[in-house]
This record gives structure tokens, sequence and C-alpha cells, in this order.
């Protein structure tokens, strides 16, 4: 115990001794964790507004009910099996009445209210069709349409097509950036413990001398480097949520997409995030140990 | 204690720091290295702790090989050795007691028995009411003393001095062997690096004399110059020798050397 605090005690000193070089490695991990937490929010926002064009759906039909001249539950899948058949088509997945207010109310989780004054059996049984190729869906379209079981079709092939150009370009800069900051951090962090093993040659010469133990020399220089990691990560965590709950009362305003992610995504993801944040101070850590410990001479 | 078998040490570049060496050094000796510059006397310091690794031969202490030890246990061989240099090596920003007490903290002594620790040595080094005081509010003498009470005060079974005195004048260097001497009468294995005339021949301990590398000479209550002195009678009358050094002149008893 009395050993532990000796051991912050330590790398609190080493902090505050070289306290600009410890902001700088603070920032590189806030600002590529910032980037790489926002394409992750970005992405999840995508896909809890295109839940259906996410899992491959090119084009959902909504099916009229019995009692509005349609099929029956059995004959729409009976119907399923048939659409499938068709040359142009990949796979058809049929979501029955139930499956689809489940699905409303996971898009609509943020808003009760919505999800209140909607009745389950107001909402169509659908097919979602998947085509060999995004070219063929006007074809398909078409002859959807024409059909007196179906309600109404819709086609997502050139919004597909849109937002997951979209999406990848910004995952990739958002991953990207992360990757070449993240990298950066670690130099960084590397560089605050060769500096901080360089003010502190003398005690670490003394330490070997009297047979201080390999790892108490290095764990106030690895808590530096896990500090710096950690309070970086925690920052981008916090500054991601904000900015995500400040976008979120905006999309009260905006009919018809959500902005709201859940605090479930948050939690989930800043824990893995403040991790990686301490692994990366603790790489970074080893890095600077490895090139400079063996240096100062006992 | 300490015995090394055909050590040679081959610097990178060539340097034949130590060739051949063998030698027996008992529990509870005192023994000088002695010889000019550059002769091998810091590597072979160097050696024993294990700060370089031997080119050739063996190398035991308190009965282990150490040229075998695993670098992970080399703390733990570094525990049973005390060291003190010519440059004393003091942290600066500590104060006297507290660069004692670092040598305790960092090997995991429980705070407790740490206090009263450092208490014992700083007194056996004569430095009990300084210990407050930081390394640059001392004389040289001073700050020799606080790095052996450093080395000594988790009670190792050998101490090792490379050139102790060479910092300091004949008078101070007198009172740094009287602290040296006592610790060896504890029980304590002394080995000392040293090309100081003055106190070599008048301590009369076992000489290492080592020449390029080599062991020229090694001798029972001997001087620093060979034989010459060792013969004349009764002891060689030398100036040096009326420093109040020899081993009889002064027999204090350390405290608490039950451990
Ligand atoms: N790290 C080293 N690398 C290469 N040569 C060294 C090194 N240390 C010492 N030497 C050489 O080894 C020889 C013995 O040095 P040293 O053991 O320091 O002698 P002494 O302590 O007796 O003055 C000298 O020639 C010295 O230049
Ligand atoms: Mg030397």
């Amino acid at each position: 115990m009395g050993r532990m605090i000796f051991l912050i005690g330590e790398s609190l000193v080493n902090l505050r001794r070289n306290a600009l070089v410890a902001t700088g490695a603070i920032l590189a991990v806030f600002i590529s964790l910032t980037l790489a937490f926002g394409a992750l929010v970005v992405n999840e926002l995508l896909r809890l507004n295109t839940i259906g064009w996410q899992q491959g759906t090119h084009i959902i039909a909504f099916l009229k009910d019995p009692d509005q001249g349609g099929l029956d539950a059995a004959s729409q899948v009976a119907y399923r099996d048939e659409v499938m058949a068709w040359e142009e088509v990949e796979t058809v997945h049929y979501v029955d009445k139930a499956g689809a207010y489940e699905e409303f109310k996971e898009i609509f989780s943020s808003r009760p209210e919505l999800i209140e004054v909607t009745d389950p059996l107001k909402l169509p049984a659908s097919l979602r069709i998947e085509l060999q190729s995004i070219d063929l869906y006007r074809d398909v379209q078409f002859r959807l349409s024409a059909d007196p079981v179906v309600r109404e079709v819709r086609s997502f092939g050139e919004q597909i097509e849109q937002l997951s150009t979209i999406s990848r370009v910004l995952n990739v800069l958002g991953w990207g950036l992360s990757l070449v900051l993240g990298l950066s951090a670690i130099i960084l962090i590397s560089n605050t413990i060769s500096l901080a093993i360089y003010a502190r040659r003398n005690e670490v010469s003394v330490m070997k001398l009297v047979g201080a133990s390999n790892w108490f020399i290095r764990v106030p220089f690895l808590l530096e480097g896990l500090i710096e990691g950690v309070v970086g990560a925690v920052m981008a965590v916090l500054t991601v949520w904000l900015a995500a709950r400040n976008l979120n009362s905006l999309g009260e305003t905006i009919q018809l997409i959500t902005l709201n992610i859940p605090a479930r995504f948050f939690f989930r993801w800043g824990v893995v995030l403040v991790l990686f944040g301490a692994t990366v101070g603790v790489a970074g850590s080893l890095l600077g140990l490895s090139r400079h410990l063996r240096e100062v001479d006992s | 204690m300490i015995r090394l078998d055909s050590v040679t040490k081959v610097y990178k570049g060539g340097t034949v720091a130590a060739r051949d060496v063998s030698l027996n050094i008992r529990r509870g000796e005192f023994v000088f290295l002695v010889g000019p510059s550059g002769s091998g006397k810091s590597t072979l310091v160097r050696l024993l702790l294990r700060q370089e690794m031997v080119t050739r031969g063996t190398i035991w202490v308190a009965g282990k090989d150490i040229t075998r030890l695993p670098a992970w246990k080399v703390p733990y061989l570094r525990r049973s050795i005390g060291t003190v240099f010519q440059d004393f090596k003091l942290l600066s920003t500590k104060t006297v007691s507290e660069n004692v007490a670092f040598a305790l903290e960092v090997i995991g002594r429980p705070r407790s028995a740490i206090r009263s620790q450092v208490e014992q040595v700083l007194e056996l080094v004569g430095l009990e009411d300084l210990g407050g005081r930081l390394p640059d509010q001392l004389s040289g003498g001073e700050q020799q003393r606080v790095s052996i009470a450093r080395a000594f005060v988790n009670r190792p079974l050998i101490l090792l001095a490379d050139e102790p005195t060479g910092n300091l004048d004949p008078t101070t260097s007198v009172g740094i062997m009287r602290i040296l001497d006592r610790i060896n009468r504890s029980g304590t294995t002394v080995v000392m690096a040293t090309h100081d005339h003055a106190i070599v021949n008048a301590m009369r301990r076992r000489v290492v004399a080592i020449d390029k590398g080599q062991v020229v000479r090694d001798e029972r209550g001997g001087g620093f110059e060979k034989a010459r002195e060792a013969v004349e009678p009764n002891g060689a009358p030398s100036p040096q020798q009326n420093l109040p050094l020899s081993p009889d002149s002064d027999k204090p008893t350390l405290p608490h050397m039950d451990s």
C-alpha cells in the first residue's frame, strides 16, 4: 500500500516536471480518439437511420393487410418465395407485422411519444428484397408496383449508392486520421517518458545501484504514460458525448430521422476507448523505456 | 564470500581490463585493490555488481555464480552489496535522511522499519545531527559519509568502495577509513579500490595489486608498494603509520549488529 502511494507520487512528480510535453501527448490522444469516436458515432447514426438498407435491402415492398385486399400471413410467405424465384432477385426477407413494430421501436427508441401513439397493427408486413445487382432496381420496382397485393414500393438504389460512398469516405478519413494520430500519440508519450527518464537519471541510477527491481523502476514511468493516455481518452469520450447531445436536441426539430444515440452505446464505446487510451499510454511508455532505460548507467 | 575464477574482461574495442584474474575473498575480510589508474580496478568492481559481464571466467558472490544470474535477479544481488563511489552519487533534491531512506524505499521496505534503520546508520557514520541537510550543504567528507550510510543501511554482506577517498583531503580520508573499518569489524566484507598510498600503508590489510588487468601481488598485511616497506623492521615507521588508523588503535563496536 505504502509502496503504491510512493510509486504514484513519483509518476505525478514526473508529470509535473514535464507538463508541457505531457500536455502535448494528452492532446494527441484526445484528438485521435475524438476523431475515432466521432467516426463511430456518425456510423451509428447512419446505421440507425438506415437499418433496412444496411442489411443489404435494396427494395422494400410493403404488403397490403388482408382487410385491404391483401394476402393473409401464410400466403405472404408463399409470395416471398415467388418473388425470390425472380431472376434479378438475390434473396428476399419477409418481415411480418410484429417484426415491423419491433423495428419501428428500435429506430425511434429515443422518441417514446412517437411509439406510444403508433398502433402496432397499422404497420404493414413487408418484403425486403436484395437484388443480384443494384442496377436492376427499376425493373423489379416496376413489376412489384403493378401487383395488387403490394401497397407501396420503396427503392433505395440511388440513396444507397450515395450514402455508402459518404460513409465509406467518412470511415476511411476518421479511422485513417485517428490511426496516424494514435501512432503519433504513442511516439509523443514515449518522448515524455524519455524526458522523464532523463530528468530522473540520477534517481534511476541510484535505484539500480541499491537493487530496486526492474519493475519498481519502470512502474512510475508506466503510470505516467497510462495517466496521459487515460486522461486524453476520457476527454475525447466526454467531448463526443457532449457534442452528440447537442446534436440530439437539434434533431428534435427534424422529423423522421433520429440523431439520438442511446446512452448504452456511449457507455460501451466509452469504456472501450478509455481502455484503448490506457493501452496507447502503456505502449508509449514501454517504447520510451526500451529506448532509454538501459542508457542510464548504474 | 567472493571468488573470481580466471576472470577475463575485454571491452568493446578490444581493451583487456581484466586478464585471467583469480581471487578468493573470505567473509569478513578487508581487501584493498591497488594499482595505477587504468589498471582495471573499477572494472573488477563493476563485474562484481554485474554492471558489466565477464568475457570469460566465473564469479561467485555469496555462493552464487553471478555470471549466470538472469537479469531480473541482478537487483537481488545488488541488495546484498553496498557500494560507495568517488563521486558520492547523492540525490541533490533529497535531504541526508531522504537519500539514505531512498535506498530502502525502492526495495520495498515498510515505512515503519525505514525510519529507525536510517537513524541508526546515520549515528554510525556520525551524521545524526545533519539528517535534514541537503547534500550541497555538506562538506565532501560528510557527503561521502552519507553515501556510506546509504550503502550500509540495508546491512549488506559486502561493501564495495571504488576510490571512496579520491575526492577528499588526507585528514577527511582518515575519518572515512575509520567508518569503513568499523563496518568491516561488524562482519561485513569490504573491498576497496584505491590508489591512495597513505591509506593502504596505514591500514595494513590484505592488498591485491593489479597492473594492466592482471593480479601482480596478493599480500596479507601489505603496503601499497611491493615488499620494500613490508621488510622494514617492525613494520615500517613510515609517516602514514602515525595516522590513527591501525586496526588496534580503535575498537568501536557497532550498534545493532546482530542481523
Ligand atoms: N566501458 C568501457 N569501455 C571500454 N574500455 C573501458 C571501459 N571502462 C574502462 N575501460 C578501459 O579499461 C581499462 C581499465 O579501466 P578501469 O577499470 O576503469 O581502471 P581503474 O579503475 O584501475 O582506473 C582502461 O584502459 C580503460 O580505458
Ligand atoms: Mg577506477
